[in-house]
């Protein structure tokens, strides 16, 4: 029933901005860029049967190429292929040991597609858009301070470790995708560049992890991402044109 | 427009049908003894965040579920024909797993004191050898060393991990000594010299050994003897046979789980073999190790580590299974190992992490495999014939 409702609600919201979308005012411009900026990841999981461990936000970077087409005076379509990490460390919170970790550093190519709405007041310029990506798995880094079972001063130490570990198959979901909303603010440097800072919440809807055993807990990425970009205008609008 | 009516659509897609929630899974730790149902979850939960070696395990966990869910449900809790019973369907849902550290210890009702392992009932279907009794090698083997050098003595000790079921005293036998004044010998039947390293019964067996390996080229060899050793502390590698070695080598991987999900791994970890810190050159000497169907968990963690140093040939027969390093109970460094489940209705005794050897190859549940082998014969050590040593013996002639 959830489902369902929720369901209508998607298929009303995309009536809806097909229905803008078809305005008869066309403006065809194209614009282009480059954006780099910094991503916070939280992985949301649930670790209630393991009260000794707490995960924690996980920061790294965010690099892509955006490329928005505006279709109206308003309202335009956006997508920035990037790659960008979504990082978390799990926190082993035990006694009689010192600080036993697990950082783990994934690296994603992402495609957000977003339908913006902007407002343009002389050169400066403000969007807010929404819209879902999809993103595959390349790789996972872990960075671990663990126990060592083997260790030559007979005592219990922390030994680091720092290798690329292959993702598997057999458990690792690759293909990633979930829904997006962002705002940006722009200032236009000249008549056909202009500059934003942009702000991007990522919500996946799929588990890391493949769905291989019954009673499974499930990992999402929730990623917010402040890039600064700048865009390219290749023609400039055709008010009026009909 | 249709381009973006068609990725619209998508989008609108992609939000409906990735959608899943996620699950609020109970801890294992709360399911109570009230009933059987309650300790079939607690057991099968617990067993899903704790076991360790479920990625070489060919067990269906979640098949048990399904199939032993019901049944258990039908067992009346207080019922004790119905706790026998039950002792039974922990038998079947365990009896295929590859840990051979693995027992459930039952400490309620008529099932208290009751263990179940899964490796003691497959070796017993497939008639292994029965082990030797550290006596033999107290008594017998002893007086096969040469009266000038031959050192044994024993220890009354306390584990201080202990675990539930263990007795609260072991036995650890010494013996030292060299055979024909060519070849060193030494036996011990649990690995806790480290653990006692200052009685002086320790020592007055480690000290001798020690100053055997140091006049080495005196010797043709040393016959490391790990028949039916039964295991122990880690601790021991380092210190009894870190005196083999003057530099530290990787000889195996170690890895923990990282999370509840049964594949839910660590990345490996180096399981390094280390100088004992008391100064001695590598022993250059061959070296030949012997082990029997009980030699067991840390007894085959020494013969894997020893096993990759040059020259070295292991003589007997194939070991016992049970790699996977344990970690003391209650105290869960490495995310897995040990549980109580349902209120401590049992206690499920299991490894801690999973270990590879530096091949790649897992051990866990099939055992280390000898050189040359040479079954035990307790007829023949009966009649003074020791068949192992001897090949030993031969092996070492030889080089």
């Amino acid at each position: 029933m959830k489902v369902r409702s929720r369901f209508s609600y998607y298929c009303s919201f995309a009536v809806v901005a097909i229905l803008t979308a078809c305005q008869p005012t066309v403006y065809g411009q194209w614009s282009a860029g480059l954006e780099a900026g910094a991503d916070w990841n939280k992985l949301l999981t649930n670790t209630e049967n393991e009260p000794t461990w707490s995960y924690v936000n996980g920061t790294s970077f965010s690099v892509g190429v955006p490329v928005r087409y505006a279709f109206s005076r308003h309202f335009s379509v956006a997508g920035d292929p990037q790659f960008l990490q979504k990082n978390y460390q799990i926190n082993y919170n035990r006694d009689r040991v010192g600080p036993l970790y697990e950082t783990v550093k994934n690296g994603y190519i992402q495609l957000p597609l977003s339908l913006a709405y902007s407002l343009q007041y002389k050169g400066v310029m403000v969007i807010v858009e929404g819209g879902g990506f999809g993103g595959y798995w390349l790789h996972r880094h872990v960075d671990e301070s663990t126990l060592g079972v083997f260790t030559p001063l007979y005592s219990e130490i922390n030994v680091a470790i720092d290798q690329t570990d292959s993702l598997n198959s057999a458990t690792d979901r690759r293909l990633e995708g979930g829904w997006q909303v962002g705002g940006q603010f722009g200032y236009a440097v000249s008549d056909r560049v202009y500059v934003f800072a942009a702000y991007r919440f990522c919500q996946s809807l799929t588990s890391q992890q493949k769905n291989y055993m019954a009673d499974e807990i499930s990992r999402y990425n929730r990623t917010s991402s402040l890039t600064f970009r700048a865009m390219y205008q290749f023609s400039t609008s055709k008010r009026g044109r009909k | 427009m249709k381009k973006l009516l068609f990725v619209l659509a998508g989008l609108g897609l992609l939000f409906w049908s990735c959608k899943k929630n996620i699950p609020g899974t109970a801890p294992w730790t709360a399911y109570s003894d009230s009933s059987f149902g309650q300790v079939f979850e607690g057991f099968w939960t617990g067993m899903n965040t704790n076991y360790v070696w479920w990625s070489i395990d060919t067990v269906n966990w979640d098949a048990e579920y399904t199939f032993y869910k019901p049944l258990f449900a039908g067992l009346n809790v207080h019922d004790s024909a119905d706790q026998q019973t039950s002792k039974g369907y922990f038998t079947a849902m365990t009896a295929g797993l590859k840990d051979s550290h693995y027992y459930i210890l039952f400490s309620d009702n008529s099932l208290k004191g009751v263990r179940v392992s899964p490796a003691d009932n497959r070796k017993k279907l497939e008639n292994i050898d029965s082990s030797i009794s550290a006596t033999y090698f107290y008594n017998r083997v002893y007086y096969l060393l040469d009266s000038a050098t031959r050192v044994r003595n024993f220890l009354n000790f306390k584990n201080s991990t202990e675990e539930p079921g263990d007795t609260l005293s072991q036995r650890l036998y010494m013996v030292t000594g060299t055979i024909d004044q060519s070849y060193i010998y030494f036996y011990l039947n649990v690995f806790y010299m480290y653990a006692n390293r200052d009685s002086a019964q320790v020592q007055s067996v480690l000290l001798p050994f020690i100053s055997l390996l140091q006049n080495a080229d005196s010797y043709k060899g040393l016959i490391i003897d790990l028949r039916s050793n039964g295991g122990g502390s880690l601790n021991d590698l380092n210190y009894v046979w870190g005196n083999l070695i003057d530099q530290a080598y990787t000889f195996g991987y170690t890895r923990q789980k990282s999370g509840p999900n049964r594949l839910d791994y660590s990345p490996w970890t180096a399981a390094v073999f280390a100088p004992s810190g008391f100064g001695l050159p590598a022993f250059s000497k061959p070296i030949v190790i012997l082990t029997d169907q009980n030699t067991i968990s840390m007894a085959e963690q020494s013969t894997m580590a020893i096993r990759k140093l040059r020259n070295t040939y292991v003589i007997g027969d194939t070991t016992w299974g049970a790699t996977g390093p344990l970690y003391q109970s209650g105290i869960q460094y490495f995310n897995g190992g040990e549980f109580f489940f349902s209120d401590s209705f049992g206690f499920v005794y299991t490894s801690a992490v999973q270990f590879k050897y530096y091949d790649g190859t897992v051990y866990e549940g099939k055992g280390f495999p000898p050189d040359e082998y040479v079954h035990t014969n307790l007829d023949s050590l009966r009649a003074g014939d020791d068949l192992q040593i001897n090949a030993a013996k031969v092996f070492l002639s030889n080089q």
